[in-house]
């Protein structure tokens, strides 16, 4: 199965966040830590609630935390 | 791995085991034309309590040993998983169902002929273990499913 068309800064946004691991950003929007590990490698694209907590914990808008890879872009 | 992951592996490991065993027992003694109807009830239920204390404790060992509350909801990557492994297990069971029962009422004379001491009671014992193995390989299916969904996303 193809990956979704979807990149994403999470995990630069929690080294930003003093290095917040997978389980406490996990704990805060009501997670696992495999799903968190999941969306961040790309293997599980969240529902638009759960991208907007984790926009939220990390205090950014949702367009930094999650990108649309345009058709034919590298 | 994810406790919802390890109860997957603890139960199709479980079921493997203690049901293969059931499976193997009864179906060899119907084979070689002996169903003993009260030897074949006390294995069930013993199957039956071990699958369920070594289940339940297994589980309750993993979700301790992980710092989890039992009664903790999946988040949605886990219910998405779990709806797509019931979709898949209740169209094996709509598809294996009537394959049993109509395999069964199709070889209703050559059952009554193999056990003439107690033809009716025999048929009995042989649809109703026909769908319990049913509900044995759909649940194997259905928990195996989760496991390789919670792989692919690992």
């Amino acid at each position: 199965m193809a990956p979704p068309p979807i990149s994403n800064t999470i995990r630069r946004l929690r080294f930003d966040h003093g290095e917040m691991t997978q389980q406490a950003l996990a704990d805060s929007i009501g997670m696992t830590r495999q799903t968190i590990a999941a969306i961040e490698q790309n293997k599980y694209s969240p529902s638009l609630e759960a991208a907007f907590r984790i926009a939220e914990v990390f205090g950014v808008e949702i367009g930094e935390v999650f990108q649309w890879k345009k058709a034919g872009a590298a | 791995m994810s406790v919802q992951e390890k109860t997957s592996w603890i139960a199709v490991l479980t079921t493997l085991v203690i049901w293969s065993y059931y499976f193997s027992a009864f179906w060899g003694d119907a084979l070689a034309g002996r169903i003993d109807g009260e030897g074949i009830r006390n294995l069930f239920i013993i199957c039956m309590v071990i699958s369920v204390v070594v289940m339940l404790g297994l589980t309750i060992v993993v979700t301790v040993s992980a710092r989890q509350n039992m009664d903790a909801p999946p988040d949605e990557l886990e219910r998405q998983i779990e709806a797509r492994a019931d979709s898949i297990g209740f169209k094996l069971l709509e598809l294996l169902a009537p394959i049993v029962l109509i395999g069964g009422l199709l070889n209703v004379d050559a059952i009554r002929s193999a056990f003439p001491a107690d033809p009716a009671g025999s048929t009995a014992i042989l649809f109703v273990n026909g769908f319990l193995m049913t509900m044995v390989v759909v649940e194997l299916v259905r928990e195996g499913t989760k496991i390789v969904l919670f792989r692919m996303t690992a």
